[in-house]
């Protein structure tokens, strides 16, 4: 796999992560017009709409819009279920810290693992990893190839699909879709 | 690769808003090869590595088939002051603790409790799956119930003796033998290189006044002060070596930090200033709960029933709760509908909300006149009351009278006696003397009076109370607490829509400058709908088996050679300022007011006032202090910014600290002598209400402690350390003949269980003894191991029934025996009082002016009276800090790694207007300021605070236990940032300058220490 793909694929993963973690704020919609030039990808509206959207998408557990951003709420109806423990033991292992990260403090404050920002933000540090070391790069791939098959392929592309659905605004749909591209990243060689 | 081609890695900005890691690189991860569970399959696919069960159960034969390794030891949890009874699951092989959970048999921890002649083996059976019952009687502690037991291998524990080297608070120790540590702390010396400092044995002089010409404030032994924690289970014994055989007055648990102010409140409605009894709702069958300034389930005791009653409220829908306070905690549930509400108010004014809901209540006449026109005992019985008050009860006032504030006597009018007070009586219209009264008396009544030829104005109380609610408009009080008057209008009516069944309840919340009041007028609305007693009222708890009183078998508090604390304590509380030497001195020379510093004649408890005494040796000095069990350099609000005070040898010159931890205290101090944690330790204690029945739970060490032993072989602890000390000075009641049987034959207090063993059997003994407990009994609790102790200590025919006392955790009334009728069982038998007397007699020592005998709204206040909000105004300090409780941690328990990665650290709460008017948003770093102190944390915007309001969990934040450097000798210990997380809210405490000295900001009749609402700013980091 080539250097720019690989900083194609965690490029692509921070960005989705952030989106996850961080509450919209004219800083980030500033920064998303800059990447995304097209109107029919990304159009500018108002920040306060992007805001409830935010947390009825992501936060309020009674809206009608939530879509629970945690991967055991996806595949085992529950939280801190089996992929949450399995995905704490990859971050334990990799010494990947979800609170060193720039987020939102709740997501910090919860402290549930498999917040779909922190696994995207987790697969994204394990990529650059491996670029910057040479001699680790080939078990650091092995890892992320492992986390993609396992808790990222296993639940993000439908819950991508089901965000391009359900959002009203059009961040929210370009979240669904860099959701679905992130499921789909093929780290195989060639 | 299926991403869509964009010019993505040129586009994001590395630190930008659209990345993710901190300086905009990721840190360097490490490759994950072995898969999860660590590369190890697990035990069971299920249950993956868990711990094998302390037994199992036949689900189709009930057969309970122990597991041999374990033993489950039911005991004392205090982790929090709730002092629920838990099960510790031991490991026979390893003498460790594996897991906590709830005493089967506690009604703290579990409702229903297993009855308490069910048989340890049945208890076991009871909470498994064997038809269904496990769910029934689950049984369980809370998080911090669960996670302290990290506490017990904490590597920073204390294990051998400590002695500083260098100044105090360098954080520099020296381990030292207990042999030295015995020598030093009885005998003195030139122990730091700074000077002559006595010891134990010189301080000890028990007729020598200190001051011959103060002589009210007692011998020099009032020079020792011991100043501890909450009751453990084992203030008793500590009780027992400072008071009754060393011979000083200063002893004092931590009330004054923590929730004197409340305890004032309910001592004044129920005229008991020396007992200070207090409330609690009964949980289960009250319909209407008004909570102010505590939030059951989350703050309060007993926290962990409240919340199972709470939660089971919620899903019947048989209560409505409100609960009053600046923060909103977890109390509340939207689930609940309308049942459960949260009412944001201004800090320090909830007595203004109250005195509305008063005025109102009585302008309707919504309150229960049966009840409150009923003039004694007997009339009430004769009504079918289960309580009465003096409502009814005539009070001069009278300012150009000498009798005025009082209540009038009988005597007086020459209708009675001197005891007897005097009422209007309802069908003649009257005066009569009350005792007499065989009806109701009249509640309202405003005329003069003919006494000893004088007319003078008198009032019924609840007159008094009447007219003090006038003095302000439902706008005015509205104005002052933030609650919208058709709130205060609506409250009051609903808290009267209940009959008996509605009821009030406060605790810490209170703790302001102007907490005993503000407490005072909520509790007083029990006493406006006559729930004292009654089946969905409150309850005065159901009480405890005798233990250290007097009991059936032994009797701990009386022993040859016994002396007790004579004088006055140096906190000048239960002690009036008109009684001093200084005031006779003072008023032959003109106005006797202000004292040189304050005193605190109703006060019980006052640990601030402790610590601030013997920092301004006033009014004498101190020579030692003893610290257990407490922390009062971090939990007393505004002390920490004084520690050069503390540190100053001249003041105070023998500080000794027994702790498990290097605590904010035990760093200040010269000594540190190891204790024993949780788990492992003797206690009998009972619960502080919140329970209908008798309780009585007790702890014994179901491990071992890991310090030094003592020759005798026990682990260095509060208790071997004053036998020891006790010892080596000869003094009374310890040793060889120490704690006389029924018979008066004495016996030995050489060891801690030679005093907890036979207390246990007291309270085996008490009423109908508890039966034998059996082998079984005895192996599957771990009692076995204890079997030699039993039969060393006490007679034959005692030790199986302390077996079973042990075994079960405590001993507990049937919950069947709650209620009788609509009534409880276990009834509060004085009257209720609208007006206190005893408080309209004494005065504040600071200004001369008499308190005022019933509730009333006063805003906050500095000891002279003066406003707060004069000094500190709301342009200058827009902010208010309260501080809200933590359901994981407190003052001790930053220990438990467990909580810690529960709630690694706390934050600022803010309201969301209040950020957006700042710019601030969540994650941002804000400083703090008040006039004391700084502190930085990270905000937390919330729409669940009140406007102007800054919300800070207490329990983080902590600048010792490890959070600073250590050494201890040639060991260093590096800080470990865990343990500062967050910020500690006392640390931004007040002082008060219209006292002399050093201080801390207090309430104004009590002096408990004022912690929340600190006026302050913010400013962006």
């Amino acid at each position: 796999m080539s250097n720019h793909a690989l900083q194609e694929a965690a490029a692509v993963s921070e960005l989705a992560a952030a989106i996850y973690l961080k509450a919209p704020s004219a800083e980030l919609i500033n920064e998303l017009k800059s990447v995304f030039t097209d109107p029919e990808e990304f159009s500018e509206e108002p920040l306060n709409l992007l805001l409830e959207e935010y947390h009825e998408l992501f936060f309020n557990p009674v809206s009608t819009h939530f879509i629970c951003p945690f991967e055991s709420f996806a595949r085992e109806q529950r939280y801190w279920g089996e992929a949450a423990i399995d995905v704490r033991e990859y971050y334990r292992q990799a010494e990947f810290d979800p609170q060193s990260l720039r987020s939102e403090v709740y997501w910090k404050n919860q402290r549930m693992p498999d917040q779909i920002g922190f696994e995207m933000a987790f697969f994204s540090a394990l990529l650059k990893s491996a670029e910057a070391q040479a001699d680790a790069a080939d078990e650091l791939l092995k890892t992320a190839r492992m986390f993609h098959t396992e808790h990222i392929n296993s639940w993000m592309g439908e819950y991508g699909a089901r965000l391009q659905r359900e959002a009203r605004t059009s961040l929210y749909r370009l979240l669904g879709t860099l959701t679905c591209e992130v499921a789909e990243i093929s780290l195989e060689e060639g | 690769m299926k991403i869509k081609r964009r010019n993505f890695v040129k586009g994001l900005g590395a630190v930008g808003a659209l990345g993710v890691f901190a300086a905009g690189s990721a840190s360097t991860l490490k490759a994950v090869s072995k898969g999860w569970w660590a590369g190890e399959k697990p035990v069971d696919l299920l249950a993956g590595n868990a711990l094998p069960p302390e037994c199992s159960v036949d689900p189709e034969t009930g057969e309970v088939i122990a597991n041999p390794d374990q033993y489950v030891a039911n005991g004392l949890c205090t982790a929090c002051t709730s002092l629920c009874g838990i099960r510790a699951r031991v490991d026979r092989k390893t003498n460790q603790v594996l897991r906590v959970s709830g005493n089967p048999y506690h009604p703290l921890s579990t409702a229903p409790a297993l009855d308490y002649d069910v048989r340890i083996s049945d208890s076991f059976k009871a909470m498994s799956g064997f038809k269904g019952q496990g769910l029934e009687q689950r049984s369980v502690a809370c998080s911090r119930g669960n996670a302290a037991l990290d506490m017990l291998a904490d590597p920073k524990r204390v294990l051998t003796p400590l002695k500083r080297v260098g100044s105090r608070g360098a954080g520099q120790w020296e381990p030292i033998s207990y042999e030295q540590l015995l020598n030093e702390v009885v005998e003195g010396g030139n122990l730091f290189g700074e000077g002559q400092v006595d010891g134990l044995r010189a301080i000890r002089d028990t007729k020598t006044p200190i001051d011959p010409n103060a002589p009210e404030l007692g011998p020099r032994s009032n020079q020792l002060a011991m100043i501890n924690g909450f009751k453990n289970g084992r203030l008793s014994f500590a009780k027992r070596f400072g008071v009754l055989s060393f011979g000083s007055k200063n002893f004092t648990g931590h009330r004054g930090n923590c929730g004197l102010t409340m305890r004032g409140g309910y001592a004044a409605l129920l005229g008991d200033w020396k007992k200070y009894p207090h409330l609690k709702p009964d949980y289960s069958n009250c319909e209407y709960y008004l909570s102010i300034g505590t939030a059951p389930g989350n703050a309060g005791n007993p926290f962990k029933r409240q919340a199972m009653l709470l939660a089971e409220a919620r899903s019947t829908g048989k209560m409505k709760y409100v609960i009053v306070d600046p923060v909103q905690s977890n109390s509340n549930s939207l689930a609940s509908g309308t049942r459960s509400e949260w009412l944001p108010i201004t800090p320090g004014t909830d007595g203004a909300l109250v005195m509305g809901m008063i005025r109102w209540i009585i302008e309707n006449g919504r309150y229960n006149e049966q009840f409150l026109s009923q003039p004694n005992a007997a009339a009430a019985k004769q009504a079918g009351e289960l309580s009465w008050s003096n409502a009814t009860h005539l009070v001069v006032t009278d300012s150009s009278s000498p009798l005025d504030g009082t209540i009038l006597r009988a005597d007086a009018l020459g209708i009675g006696s001197a005891e007897s007070m005097v009422v209007i009586d309802q069908a003649s219209g009257q005066p009569v003397a009350q005792d007499r009264a065989n009806g109701p008396a009249r509640l309202f009544y405003a005329e003069t009076i003919k006494v000893k030829d004088q007319q003078i104005a008198v009032k019924t109380a609840l007159q008094v109370l009447f007219d003090e609610a006038r003095k302000q408009t439902l706008a005015e009080y509205s104005e002052a607490c933030g609650v919208p008057v058709k709130t205060i209008v609506r409250l009051a009516q609903e808290f009267t829509s209940y009959g008996r069944r509605a009821v009030a309840d406060t605790h810490g919340g209170t703790m302001q400058s102007n907490g005993f009041y503000t407490a005072y007028s909520i509790v007083m609305l029990n006493a406006l709908v006559g729930n004292l007693n009654w089946k969905g009222g409150m309850s005065s708890g159901g009480g405890r088996y005798a233990d250290v009183k007097p009991g059936p078998r032994y009797n701990m508090v009386k022993f040859p050679g016994k002396v007790g604390g004579k004088g006055v304590t140096i906190s000048r509380q239960d002690f009036p300022y008109e009684k001093t030497s200084e005031y006779k001195r003072k008023k032959k020379t003109g106005n006797p007011y202000p004292a040189d510093g304050p005193w605190f004649p109703l006060a019980a408890g006052l640990q601030p006032e402790f610590v601030l005494g013997g920092l301004n040796s006033y009014p004498y000095p101190l020579k030692a202090v003893m610290f257990w069990n407490t922390n009062p350099v971090y939990g007393q609000s505004g002390l920490s910014n004084q520690l050069d005070k503390l540190r100053d040898p001249k003041r105070i010159p023998l500080l000794i600290c027994i702790d498990s931890f290097v605590s904010e205290t035990a760093a200040e101090c010269d000594y540190i002598v190891p204790d024993t944690s949780l788990y492992e330790y003797f206690a009998s204690t009972t619960p502080w209400s919140g329970t209908l029945t008798k309780i009585s739970t007790v702890g014994w060490p179901a491990v071992d402690a890991p310090q030094q032993t003592t020759p005798a072989g026990d682990p260095i602890s509060m208790e071997s350390f004053l036998i020891d000390v006790a010892k080596r000075m000869d003094l009374p009641g310890f040793g060889d003949k120490a704690i006389p049987d029924a018979d008066g034959k004495l016996w030995p207090l050489n060891r801690p269980q030679d005093w907890y063993l036979r207390l246990f059997a007291n309270i085996a003994f008490d009423g109908k003894p508890v039966p034998d407990a059996n082998d079984e009994d005895m192996n599957l609790t771990g009692l076995d191991r204890f079997a030699p102790r039993l039969a060393e200590v006490l007679k034959p025919e005692e030790q199986r029934k302390v077996a079973y006392v042990m075994s079960h955790g405590g001993r507990f009334e049937s919950e069947k025996e709650s209620y009788q009728a609509d009534g409880l069982t276990h009834k509060y038998k004085a009257p209720m009082q609208i007006y206190n007397e005893t408080l309209a007699h004494h005065r504040n020592s600071m200004t001369g002016e008499r308190f005022h005998g019933t509730a009333r709204w006063i805003p906050p206040v500095f000891l002279n009276g003066d406003k707060l909000s004069d000094t500190y105004p709301a342009a200058k300090w827009p902010f208010k800090l309260v501080s809200s409780k933590s359901q994981f941690m407190n003052s001790g328990t930053i220990s438990a790694k467990r909580l810690r990665d529960l709630k690694p650290s706390n934050e600022l709460a803010m309201h969301a207007d209040d950020a957006r008017r700042l710019g601030v948003k969540s994650g941002d770093r804000l400083r703090l300021v008040t006039a004391s102190g700084e502190a930085v944390g990270v905000v937390s915007v919330r729409d669940g605070i009140m406007p102007g309001v800054i919300g800070i969990e207490h329990g983080f934040g902590h600048w010792r236990f490890g959070a600073d450097a250590m050494s201890f000798g040639q060991q260093k210990l590096t800080p470990d940032s865990a343990y500062s997380a967050g910020v500690a809210i006392n640390r931004l405490g007040l002082t008060d300058s219209s006292r002399p000295g050093v201080s801390t900001l207090a309430d104004f009749v009590l002096g408990a220490n004022a912690r929340n609402g600190l006026p302050a700013r913010v400013e962006k980091v």
